[in-house]
Order: C-alpha cells, then sequence, then structure tokens
C-alpha cells in the first residue's frame, strides 16, 4: 500500500479527533484513586506493606491509627485492593482530577480502635467478613469472646472453661 | 486591583492562549508518560487542535511538560531549559513521579521532587496519566497563562 | 502602477501579510487532514504572531540583539521587494532587468538565516547554518537554471516578458523545475533538513525566542506568498486585464500549489542532506538542463 493510498484513505474516513472536552471514557475495571471505607478497615496495614511506592502508610497510635494516600505518589498498580483482607480498599473508575498543588489529593483518615467490653483498652478488632472466613458459622459465645481484648479473652475464656470442667464434675 | 484590561491587554491573552507551545522534557522518567504525551499528537486527540505545537526548542516554548522524578543528571539541565524558557510560562507536571518521586523516591540518584526546582502549576495524576488527562492538564495550564500579568504596572516584568 | 502600491498594497505588503497566515494555516491544516486530524483553527498563524511578539524576551548581548533585530526585517524586506516584482497584474510595477533584481533578493533570506544560525553559537544553530547554506546552493542550481532558460526562452530579462511571452514548452518544463525547488525554499518536509524540527532542534531557528521568532516567522509567510507566487505568476501566459480577476485568480492558485506542497510534504519523510542535496545536483539540474536545451534549441519554432 502506497502512501498516496493511505493518504487518500485518510482523506475519505475523515476527521477521527475526538474535540476538546470529548473524550474516551476510561475501561471498565480501570484503576483510578484509591477509596477506603473506613468502617471496613481494621488496621492490619497490608496495603501499606505490599505498596510499591509508599503511597498509602499506617502509623500506629495507642489509641487510634491513620490510613493515608497520596494520590501523587501512587502507581495505580492495584496491589493494596488485592491484598484488602477485608474489601475496604476499591478503586474509583474514573480517571484521577487535575490538581495545582502538590499533595492536593492527599487523604488522611484517622480511625479509633475498638475497645475491649471488658476492660476498655483499644484493640485490634477482627470484623464480620474475617471472622465469617476463619471460622465459618459462629456460636453466641465465640462471639462474644472475640470483641474482648486478649487479654480479657484469655481470662473470659479460662473463665468459662473453669465453669465447664465444674459443671462436667457436678453432673458426674 | 481593579484595573480593567484595555483591549490590547485582552487581545494579547486571547492570542496567548489560543498559541501555547509545548516543550516536553523527560526527567529520568521511565518514558510511560512520553508515550502517553505522545498520544496527545496522535490524530485521536491531536492537540493542534487547540493551537498548541510541540516544539523543539525551550526558548520556543510556553508550557513545559516534565515527566520523570528528577534525577541527578537531569536536574542541571532541568533549571537550564527552565531559565532559556520565555516568560510567561507554565509547568506542567506529568504522571506521579514529578509529584513525588514515585517508586523512584529515596533513591540516592534521585534528587526531585520537581517542586524542588522549578514551581509546577499543574500536577497531572497518574502512572502514566491518560492522555485525555495530559490534555486536560495542558489546558488548565492554558487557563494559568492567560491569568499571567500581560504587562505589569511597576516595568515588564512577568508573573 | 506605481512601485510604491505594489510594495505596500498589491502583491506586497497588506497582501502578503494575511495570506501569508493564511498559506501557513493551509498547509498545517492540509497536513492536518492528510492524516485524519482536525488542524489548527483558522487564526492560529496570527494568534502564533501576536503571542511570540508580546513573550518576554531573554537577556541577550545588545550587539546580538541588533542582528536579530536587523537579520529578520532585512529578510522581510527583501522578500518583500521580491515580491513587489511579480508579475501578476498587466500593468504591474517592472524593471528592465528585474529577474535578476529578483533571484538577488529571494536569496537573501537564506542568507540571513545561515547569518542568524551561526549568531547564535549553538551548536544546533550552527548545524542548521550548515545545512541550509548547503541546501541553499543545490536548490538554487535548477533554479536559476530554471530561470535562465525561461529569459532566454522569451529574450528579456523583465519577469513580465517572461511571463508573457516564453514558449509553452520551455515554460512547463522551467515552471515544474521552479516547483521542485520550492519544498527545499520554503524548508517543507522531504528537504526540511535545514529546520528539522526534532533532530537538530528547527537548525538556526533554535535559539531565537520572543519577537525575534516572531520577526522571523513573519518573514517566512511572506517567503511562502513569495515563492508560490512565482511559480503562478510564471506559470500563467495569459492576464486578463482586469485587475480584481487577475489578482483573485493568482490568490486562488498560489492557495492551489501551497495546497500542493503540503501533500507532498504530508506523503514524504524528511531525508537526508547528502540525499537532499545529490537529489537536486542530479535530477533538479537535469531537469534544468532540459529546460535550457529546449529554449537555446527550440524544436519546431
Amino acid at each position: 500500500m502506497s502512501i498516496l493510498d493511505i493518504l487518500a484513505d485518510n482523506l475519505r474516513q475523515g476527521v477521527v479527533t475526538l474535540r476538546y472536552p470529548q473524550r474516551v471514557p476510561p475501561p471498565p475495571n480501570y484503576r483510578g484513586l484509591v477509596q477506603i471505607q473506613s468502617e471496613e478497615c481494621v488496621g492490619c496495614a497490608s496495603c501499606a506493606y505490599v505498596c510499591v511506592s509508599a503511597a498509602i502508610q499506617v502509623t500506629d497510635q495507642p489509641e487510634t491509627y491513620t490510613w493515608s494516600y497520596d494520590p501523587g505518589k501512587c502507581t495505580f498498580c492495584g496491589r493494596c485492593v488485592d491484598a484488602c483482607p477485608t474489601h475496604a480498599l476499591q478503586m474509583q473508575e474514573e480517571r484521577p482530577p487535575i490538581y495545582h498543588q502538590a499533595q492536593k489529593l492527599a487523604v488522611t483518615y484517622r480511625m479509633a480502635y475498638p475497645r475491649c467490653e471488658g476492660c476498655g483498652k483499644p484493640f485490634k478488632v477482627a470484623t464480620e467478613i474475617l471472622r465469617q472466613r476463619a471460622y465459618g458459622e459462629l456460636s453466641e459465645q465465640t462471639e462474644q469472646l472475640l470483641r474482648l481484648c486478649p487479654t480479657c479473652r484469655q481470662k473470659e475464656a479460662l473463665k468459662l472453661m473453669i465453669e465447664a470442667r465444674r459443671v462436667k464434675e457436678a453432673t458426674q | 486591583m481593579d484595573v480593567k484590561p484595555s483591549l490590547f491587554d485582552r487581545l494579547v491573552r486571547y492570542a496567548r492562549g489560543r498559541s501555547p507551545w509545548l516543550f516536553h522534557l523527560n526527567c529520568g522518567g521511565c518514558n510511560g508518560c512520553d508515550i502517553e504525551f505522545l498520544a496527545c499528537l496522535t490524530p485521536r486527540y491531536d492537540v493542534e487542535q487547540l493551537g498548541i505545537r510541540l516544539e523543539g526548542s525551550p526558548r520556543h516554548a510556553d508550557i513545559l511538560c516534565i515527566s520523570g522524578p528528577v534525577t541527578r543528571n537531569t536536574q542541571a539541565a532541568l533549571q537550564t531549559i527552565y531559565a532559556q524558557t520565555p516568560a510567561p510560562k507554565v509547568v506542567v507536571a506529568i504522571g506521579s513521579c514529578p509529584a513525588s518521586g514515585n517508586v523512584f523516591a529515596d533513591s540516592p540518584s534521585v534528587v526531585g521532587p520537581l517542586e524542588n526546582f522549578v514551581p509546577v502549576d499543574v500536577y497531572v495524576p497518574g502512572c502514566p496519566p491518560r492522555p485525555d488527562a495530559i490534555l486536560e492538564g495542558i489546558v488548565h495550564a492554558i487557563e494559568i497563562l492567560k491569568a499571567k500579568v500581560v504587562r505589569s504596572a511597576e516595568g515588564g516584568t512577568y508573573v | 502602477m506605481s512601485s510604491w502600491f505594489a510594495l505596500l498594497v498589491f502583491p506586497g505588503f497588506l497582501y502578503a501579510l494575511p495570506m501569508g497566515w493564511l498559506m501557513l494555516w493551509v498547509e498545517r491544516k492540509t497536513l492536518a487532514r492528510l492524516q485524519s486530524r482536525i488542524g489548527p483553527p483558522f487564526y492560529q498563524p496570527l494568534f502564533d504572531f501576536i503571542k511570540l511578539m508580546t513573550k518576554e524576551p531573554l537577556p541577550r548581548p545588545s550587539q546580538e540583539n541588533r542582528f536579530y533585530l536587523f537579520l529578520p526585517l532585512l529578510a522581510l524586506g527583501a522578500t518583500l521587494g521580491a515580491l513587489t516584482l511579480l508579475p501578476v497584474l498587466p500593468h504591474s510595477f517592472s524593471l528592465v532587468g528585474d529577474l535578476a533584481l529578483f533571484i538577488a533578493l529571494i536569496e537573501i533570506a537564506p542568507i540571513c538565516l545561515v547569518l542568524l544560525g551561526f549568531l547564535s553559537r549553538s551548536i544546533f544553530g550552527q548545524v542548521g547554518a550548515v545545512r541550509e547554506a548547503v541546501l541553499t546552493i543545490a536548490s538554487n542550481l535548477p533554479f536559476i537554471a530554471a530561470l535562465i532558460a525561461l529569459a532566454y526562452a522569451s529574450g528579456s530579462l523583465r519577469l513580465m516578458d517572461i511571463a508573457l511571452h516564453a514558449p509553452p514548452l520551455a515554460r512547463g518544463l522551467a515552471v515544474l523545475a521552479i516547483f521542485a525547488c520550492l519544498p527545499i525554499k520554503l524548508r517543507l518536509n522531504p528537504f526540511s533538513v535545514a529546520n528539522a524540527e526534532q533532530e537538530i532542534y528547527q537548525g538556526a531557528l533554535t535559539e531565537l525566542d520572543g519577537w525575534r521568532l516572531g520577526l522571523w516567522e513573519l518573514n517566512h509567510a511572506v517567503e511562502w506568498v513569495a515563492l508560490s507566487g512565482l511559480t503562478v505568476s510564471l506559470a500563467l501566459p495569459w492576464r486578463s486585464g482586469l485587475a480584481v480577476l487577475d489578482a483573485a485568480i493568482f490568490a486562488l492558485l498560489s492557495l492551489a500549489v501551497v495546497f500542493l506542497l503540503a501533500c507532498l510534504a504530508g506523503a514524504t519523510a524528511r531525508l537526508k542532506v547528502g540525499q537532499a542535496s545529490r537529489f537536486y545536483w542530479r535530477w533538479g539540474f537535469g531537469f534544468a538542463l532540459l529546460a535550457l536545451a529546449v529554449s537555446f534549441f527550440p524544436f519546431g519554432g
């Protein structure tokens, strides 16, 4: 095909340009900004661990933890979304907006650890999704135990065990 | 500062907005953004519809499109090129690298981010950004270019 | 018709300025359409010019500045002067030896470009200047040979006489040879070696900024009008006598030449400097020799 044929074809085909405000919509499953549903987050920091460019950082304080994300650093690889055990992270299907100042799009979420029902100390809790994945259906008793901090849970579990043995001995 | 712009000023601003010439500079990036930038010149996106021309020399340019984290080797060239661009000029940072260093941040050969060396007006996020994002970034840059002072009252300096 | 009218109104400044910008636009738009693009909006060259003239110039030594002002203005003046001599209207301004004057004036712009390139002291500017010099010599060989052939065939050194009385065969060959020289003189694509915009950053224009570049672009626009106008006015053997009609035909045919040149530019890729000059030394010169032979030994006449 000679260049003249190609040019004639181009002329016949007409203009293929999109006039400026028009644009091609991003394809399905396009990886845009990472968004967090903070109520799903358990603060495990898997996202920060797999993030290649340190765009996601999770820092730990005694009673709270912060999840911060800077799109200016992000490579939009989606590894954080894959790594999140509770599906708290998702990516927008829109392309990220233009901004004018460094770190303008950066977001920080500060989330409080849930408190232990026994002693009131903050602790990392396993969410509903994780519990279901680990144990399937749970008994009322186990669920109650999971809402306690590790120390209280030990005590409570021990108490329950002793109680159970006493009941067993009494029935024998 | 409520001075009504004269007819000449308005004409100059309008002409400036209709004829922004680009200079494209890679400060040590991976070439991904450069390829998306070149996609803007293809028939599908055609930046020439906005009066844009890609120039080879920074002295002809109005808008500097910079990609890549600034590396030790490109830093001097970057500063020379910025100084060689006549005012009024706008800097567009393409991709995540010039904004933060991206995956190259904290490398011993990277001295960025870009704003350490030149003032950046527009950031186009993405790794790499889509061509239409780059195009939109350039349009934002054009608005900034038009807003720059045409002739300041104090004596002809541009900001 | 007075020389002042020819210099300032038609086909001089007042005509050449909008026409030159229109030609620049037609060239870019045609190229864009050939590539299925939208291309630049209509007023683009005008806006480019205004923008360039109002940019803040970078500081330069004042001696250099004098040259940056002087050389493009000299080139512009010379090109306008050449334009003045074009035999467009039946009674347009002409001198006895204006062919020689035309050749001298149209060559001033490339010389100025070479000087600008060397003045810039940039490596790209100097490479561009060298290329421009080599190609100017290469392209002038067929260009001047074709004009000599035309002058001999029509027995006059006056452009008006040449345009009206040249025999058809010699005229055809010579006009084709002149047309083949246009891409190199306008620095268009297969021969855009001297101003290659990506390899050597527009050659001699690398270091020009703001108004310095704007003045040169203005000269370039007028060059378009002068060179396409030369081809058209030498190709047309008759004039209607009605000034407006002649001017309109001239303008339309010039635009057609621009269109053809843009198509050529769109269909070809840049050659190397050796290839380009070899092309002109070999084919261009051969063609011009043919024109010379036809005019010196007219067949059947």
